[in-house]
C-alpha cells in the first residue's frame, strides 16, 4: 500500500507539521489550497500559532482516520457477501461513532482561552465540524448564566449604565426568571 | 456592519491579564474580513461566529445576553442576524377582529416584510364583507357570519395585547388605529403572525415583495383554497390542483381541515390536521416548539363520542424522516380545565403551543379565559379574561430588534 500523501503546514510562529493530506483537507482553506498548487514548501498559516495548530491537527487526525476506517468499513460490508461480516462491520462502525463523540467532548474540555484559539483557527480554516463543537461548547457554557456572570467567564466589560441595564433587564423581565 | 465589530473590539476588550503578556500570545488577523482583535474577549469575536454561538441558545438565555454588553445587545438586535436566532413567544393580539363567530382562517405564508393583506374589494359596511377571500369564498362567509360581521363593521376601533414578557412598553398599538387612519384602509382583521410580521385583512393592500398567502374557504369542508402572490398581485383560486390532490390521495370527502387547529411552516411544508369526521382519538392541534413538529390530540371515552373526551395528549416528531410520533405529554381534563369532559371546539379551543418553552395555550369558552398549561409542572395558569368576541388570538413571536418596519409604517402613518 502506498504511504498517503504528506502535506506541510507553517504555523505563524515558523512551526511545521508534517500531516496527511486527508487530515489537512478537513480545512476547506486548506484543500483550497492545495487544489491551487500553493504546497511548494509548505502551507503557511499565518493566522495560526503552533499550539492551535497542534491541536486543530490532533482533531482532523482523529477525524479522518475515523472517516477513512468507516469508507473502509462500509465498502467491506458492501463488498461481503455474507452476514457475518456486514454485522461485524457495523458494530465497528458504532464503536468508532461513540468513541469519537467522547473524544469530541474531551477535546474542548479546556480554558477559555484555549477554546477561543480554537475557534478562531477553525473559523480560519474552515474546518466546520471542528466550528460547530467550538461554537455548541461555549453556547453551553453561556447557558444558564446571569450577564454578570457571562462577563466574568469571557472578561467582557459591561459598557452599560446602571439605568441602562435596569431597563434592558426590565423589558426583558421573563428571562430573568 | 464593520462598524459594530470595530465597537466590539475597542469596547469588548477585557482588561489585561496575566495570560496577555505571555510573548506567544498575539493579536490574531482573522478571516476574510481582516479584522484585529485581541485575544480573551468573546466580543472579540469575529460577529459571525458570535452569531453562530448565540443561535444555539435557548431563547431565554439569548435575551439575558442582550444585558451583558452594548455590543452584544446591539447584535442580537441587529435584524440581518436575526434569522439565525431563536424565536419566542411574546404575547397575543386578540380582539381585533370583526368576524367573532367565523372560523379564524389560518395562513401561511413565507414572507420578508410587513403587510396588511386585502385585495381592496371591500368597502366598508359593504354586503361583500372584509377582505381578499370574499370575492371567490363570500357565499361561505356570508352563511356563517356575513351579517354579523356587518353590524360592527368599522363601528369601533379595537384590539388587545396579552404580554407574556412583562414587557414595559408595548409594542404597538394593538388596535393598530395607525393603520386605520392610512386612506382606504377602513377596517382590519388580525389573521396570524409569521416570522414577527403580522398579517391582517384590510380593504387596502400594502403591496409587499415575496409574500405567498394559502386561505382555505371552508364549510365546512376545504371547497376553496386560494393562493395569494405578491407578484401577480391577486388572488387564485387554484382548484384544479387541490381537487386532484382530494380525490388523488388518501384525503377524501369524509376527512376535513380545520383551521382552528393551526397550521405550521416544518421542512418547507405546510402541515395541517386533515381529521377524519369519526371523532374517536382525534388530532385537535399541530404546530411547531423547540424546532420540533408537535401535535395535540384527545381521547375519551370508549363511546368515541366527541362530547366525552377526557384527556389531552402531545406528541412530539422527534425524528421527522422516521414518521414516529412520540408521546410527550398526557392531562386530562379534569386536571386542564376542571371539568371531566369536554369538546373541542364549543367548550375550549387550542390558541398555541410556546415555541421554546413546554406550554400549550387554550381558551375556555365558559368563561373566555386564556389559560396556560405547563406541562413540566402540571400547572394551569388563567392569563385572563379575552371576552367572548375575542375573534382570532393571534400568537405573536417577533424578531429579537424593535421591529423597524412597525416603527417606519408609524411614523409613516403619523406623518399622512
Amino acid at each position: 500500500m502506498a504511504s498517503p500523501a504528506m502535506v506541510t503546514l507553517i504555523s505563524s510562529d515558523d512551526a511545521r507539521f508534517e500531516v496527511t493530506e486527508a487530515a489537512a483537507t478537513m480545512s476547506q482553506t486548506i484543500r483550497h489550497m492545495i487544489e491551487d498548487g500553493c504546497t511548494d514548501g509548505g502551507i503557511p498559516l499565518p493566522n495560526v500559532p503552533a499550539r492551535t495548530l497542534a491541536k486543530v491537527l490532533e482533531y482532523c487526525n482523529k477525524h479522518a482516520a475515523a472517516t477513512a476506517a468507516e469508507s473502509s468499513a462500509a465498502g467491506g460490508a458492501a463488498a461481503g457477501s455474507d452476514s457475518g461480516s456486514s454485522s461485524s462491520a457495523d458494530s465497528a462502525g458504532k464503536d468508532d461513532g461513540v468513541d469519537l463523540a467522547s473524544f469530541d467532548k474531551a477535546f474542548v474540555e479546556v480554558d477559555t482561552d484555549t477554546l477561543y484559539d480554537l475557534l478562531l483557527a477553525a473559523n480560519y480554516l474552515d474546518v466546520k465540524t471542528l466550528l460547530d463543537l467550538c461554537c455548541q461548547k461555549v453556547a453551553d457554557m453561556i447557558r444558564g448564566k446571569t450577564p454578570e456572570q457571562i462577563r466574568q467567564t469571557f472578561g467582557i466589560k459591561n459598557d452599560f449604565s446602571p439605568e441602562e441595564e435596569e431597563k434592558i433587564r426590565k423589558e426583558n423581565q421573563w428571562a430573568f426568571e | 456592519m464593520v462598524l459594530q465589530a470595530t465597537e466590539r473590539g475597542s469596547r469588548g476588550r477585557p482588561p489585561p491579564r496575566a495570560a496577555d503578556t505571555d510573548p506567544t500570545r498575539q493579536p490574531l488577523a482573522l478571516g476574510g474580513a481582516g479584522c484585529f482583535f485581541t485575544r480573551g474577549a468573546v466580543a472579540g469575536l469575529p460577529d459571525d461566529a458570535l452569531v453562530e454561538i448565540l443561535s444555539r441558545l435557548p431563547a431565554r438565555y439569548l435575551c439575558r445576553s442582550k444585558c451583558v454588553s452594548k455590543a452584544w445587545r446591539d447584535l442580537i438586535a441587529d435584524r440581518l442576524r436575526c434569522r439565525k436566532l431563536p424565536l419566542t413567544l411574546e404575547g397575543f393580539f386578540y380582539g381585533c377582529e370583526y368576524r367573532s363567530r367565523k372560523a379564524p382562517f389560518r395562513n401561511e405564508g413565507c414572507c420578508d416584510s410587513f403587510s396588511d393583506s386585502g385585495d381592496g374589494s371591500g368597502s366598508e359596511g359593504s354586503d361583500e364583507g372584509v377582505g381578499e377571500g370574499s370575492d371567490e369564498g363570500g357565499s361561505e362567509d356570508d352563511k356563517e357570519g356575513g351579517s354579523k360581521n356587518n353590524d360592527r363593521d368599522g363601528s369601533e376601533v379595537c384590539g388587545h395585547f396579552i404580554n407574556l414578557l412583562g414587557r414595559s412598553v408595548p409594542l404597538v398599538d394593538p388596535s393598530f388605529s395607525f393603520l386605520r387612519k392610512q386612506p382606504g384602509i377602513k377596517n382590519l382583521t388580525l389573521l396570524d403572525c409569521c416570522n414577527g410580521l403580522l398579517f391582517g385583512q384590510t380593504s387596502a393592500f400594502v403591496i409587499s415583495p415575496h409574500i405567498q398567502l394559502i386561505e382555505f374557504c371552508h364549510n365546512p369542508e376545504v371547497e376553496l383554497v386560494l393562493t395569494y402572490s405578491s407578484e401577480a398581485e391577486r388572488w387564485d383560486d387554484k382548484p384544479g390542483g387541490w381537487r386532484r390532490w382530494k380525490k388523488g390521495g388518501e384525503w377524501d370527502l369524509h376527512r376535513t381541515i380545520s383551521s382552528m387547529k393551526g397550521s405550521t411552516l416544518f421542512n418547507k411544508l405546510l402541515h395541517l390536521i386533515v381529521s377524519p369526521s369519526s371523532n374517536h382519538g382525534f388530532p385537535v392541534f399541530v404546530g411547531q416548539s423547540k424546532g420540533l413538529l408537535h401535535c395535540l390530540s384527545v381521547s375519551g371515552l370508549p363511546d368515541g363520542n366527541s362530547c366525552h373526551m377526557t384527556e389531552l395528549s402531545v406528541w412530539v416528531l422527534e425524528d421527522y424522516d422516521a414518521e414516529e410520533w412520540k408521546l410527550k405529554h398526557t392531562v386530562s381534563f379534569s386536571e386542564l380545565f376542571g371539568k371531566k369532559t369536554c369538546q373541542f371546539g364549543s367548550d375550549y379551543n387550542v390558541t398555541t403551543i410556546h415555541p421554546d418553552q413546554n406550554l400549550v395555550f387554550f381558551v375556555q369558552h365558559w368563561d373566555y379565559k386564556l389559560i396556560s398549561y405547563d406541562m413540566d409542572h402540571k400547572e394551569v395558569c388563567a392569563l385572563c379574561t379575552v371576552g367572548c368576541y375575542y375573534g382570532v388570538i393571534t400568537p405573536y413571536a417577533p424578531y429579537f430588534s424593535e421591529t423597524p418596519v412597525l416603527s417606519k409604517k408609524r411614523t409613516e402613518s403619523a406623518a399622512c
